[in-house]
């Protein structure tokens, strides 16, 4: 799906779409379509609102124009939609935010147990395969603070997975992380992008991006500047904030 | 070198000014003799300082996640309450509670009652701003994570922030419960029939005040002192768990 290109049936459709904190404008109308299935990772200097895409796309901000939907449901909308898309939306931090306080197991069953009403037993059997599928099973009773960053990040991942997602988004999901962790968390959402999940993905690691995604977005100063498919975007944009971007981090 | 000379002098010097005919004079046994009284008394204080302390910290724990409420004048009528209560002498609220309330709502209080009462709101008002302290040490990412996880409300507060707020907490709530616990004296005004109550009432038919007076301090100092150890051990045991 190439970039502006309006989709029959996105999964994810902005339009006009700003944030303010006070005066400062955050995201300034943004629109954007992404497809079910569809990887795109979201590049840009620090303060150009990526995270904020993310949090108003999980309805972890409200927005002060504009319409978001993810799959028929509407944003702003009552109390329910904002259930409904994070049901629906999986979201995975930089900092990870396990539950320091329950073991890698209840981290993993809490949320499908508490907010999907699934039994026990199923969420049981649901985190032993996530946790077996992130390569960590084994750590299955131990609580966050053993884990290395790296695990942590993949705990946390599987926690967002255990909700049963249509679509993920990830926040700098390896900027916390020690360097040769890095890896094992890249090869994680490489796995998933494989399994055919919708996912928007805030990161630094180019060569990751080039590799995963199927489109990339240059935000900055709460704008999309850039939206092209990867190859073009690496290959062949002219738009020199982007090109000296790309030359400072590559 | 010259500092336990210091030390002696100044111990000889107030020697030679004690009444040690008075001190000699103690007669500690009119303690023994009224035992049971006094651990009855005891008794006493020990439930007030619990309710105190259970009803107390539920209370503060509604108020304070009320005070983190996006609707403004409910957090001010708990900034007002936590405020009136906290910044005004218990022995004023309780004469309030006990001789004024009757007066306008016509209902009577026993003086255990209006001690209970008295002594459980003013804890409410020192325990919210001790959990609110506790919430908000919870780091942001936590909440994040229960948003974004769609936990309904009752499930984030009990399950996902108050946990972590409670062990942060549990200093100041040792150390609050204590000063509760020695705070029950000023009951005595009400003539509850706690320690200090009959402690008093003793007094009065003995005449022997230093001696009742004295030994109770032991005994303030001794609870009081297990209490801070043993919850101290409790908070230890439960970080060592999750390490
Ligand atoms: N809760 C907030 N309150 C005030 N300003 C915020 C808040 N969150 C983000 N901002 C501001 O919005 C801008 C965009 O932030 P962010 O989306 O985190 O950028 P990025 O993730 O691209 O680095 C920054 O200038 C940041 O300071
Ligand atoms: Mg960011």
């Amino acid at each position: 799906m190439s970039a502006g290109q309006a989709a029959e049936n996105p999964f994810i459709h902005c339009r006009g779409v700003s944030k303010y904190f006070g005066n400062f404008k955050a995201l300034d109308e943004i629109s954007i379509d992404i497809e079910a299935g569809e990887i795109v990772c979201i590049v840009g200097p620090s303060g150009g609102g990526k995270s904020t895409l993310l949090r108003v796309l999980n309805a972890l901000e409200p927005i002060d124009s504009g319409e978001i939907q993810i799959d028929q449901i509407k944003l702003p909308g009552s109390r329910k939609d904002v259930e409904d898309i994070r049901r629906e939306v999986g979201m995975v931090f930089q900092q990870f935010n396990l539950f320091e306080h329950m073991s890698i197991r209840e981290n993993v069953t809490f949320a499908p147990r508490m907010s999907r009403k699934m039994s026990t037993e199923n969420a049981n059997e649901l985190a032993e395969n996530l946790l077996r599928r992130v390569g960590i099973a084994e750590q299955i009773a131990k609580y966050p603070n053993h884990l290395s960053g790296g695990q942590q990040q993949r705990v946390a991942i599987a926690r967002a997975l255990a909700m049963q997602p249509k679509a993920m988004l990830f926040d700098e999901p390896t900027s916390a992380l020690d360097p040769e962790m890095v890896a094992e968390v890249l090869d994680v959402i490489r796995e998933l992008a494989e399994s055919g999940m919708t996912m928007l993905i805030v990161t630094h690691e180019m060569g990751f991006a080039k590799e995963v995604s199927d489109r990339m977005l240059y935000m900055s100063g709460g704008r999309i500047i850039v939206d092209s498919e990867t190859q073009e975007f690496f290959q062949s944009v002219d738009n020199s904030d982007l090109n000296q971007f790309l030359s400072k981090i590559l | 070198m010259w500092f336990p000379i210091v030390l002696l002098g100044v111990i000889g010097f107030a020697a030679y000014f004690l009444n040690w005919n008075l001190l000699l004079s103690l007669d500690f046994s009119v303690v023994w003799e009224y035992r049971m009284v006094l651990l009855k008394g005891l008794m006493l204080t020990l439930a007030l300082t619990a309710c105190a302390a259970v009803l107390g910290l539920f209370a503060g724990t509604v108020l304070a996640i009320a005070s983190q409420s996006g609707f403004a004048p409910l957090r001010w009528i708990v900034t007002a309450f936590v405020e009136i209560w906290r910044n005004t002498p218990l022995l004023v609220q309780l004469i309030w509670i006990h001789f004024a309330l009757p007066l306008v709502t016509g209902i009577n209080t026993t003086a255990l009652e209006s001690g209970v009462i008295g002594i459980t709101l003013q804890a409410s008002a020192y325990f919210t701003e001790i959990v609110r302290a506790g919430i908000e040490s919870v780091p942001k990412g936590q909440w994040e994570a229960a948003y974004s996880l769609a936990l309904p409300a009752r499930i984030r507060w009990t399950r996902v922030i108050l946990p972590p707020a409670l062990r942060t907490m549990i200093p100041p709530l040792v150390n609050l419960t204590i000063s509760f616990f020695k705070g029950t004296a000023i009951l005595s005004i009400l003539h509850v029939s706690e320690l200090m109550t009959v402690t008093n009432r003793i007094s009065n038919v003995t005449f022997k005040p230093v001696e009742l007076f004295s030994s109770i301090a032991v005994i303030y100092f001794v609870v009081g002192y297990l209490m801070s150890k043993g919850t101290l051990r409790v908070e230890y045991y439960l970080q060592k768990r999750e390490r």
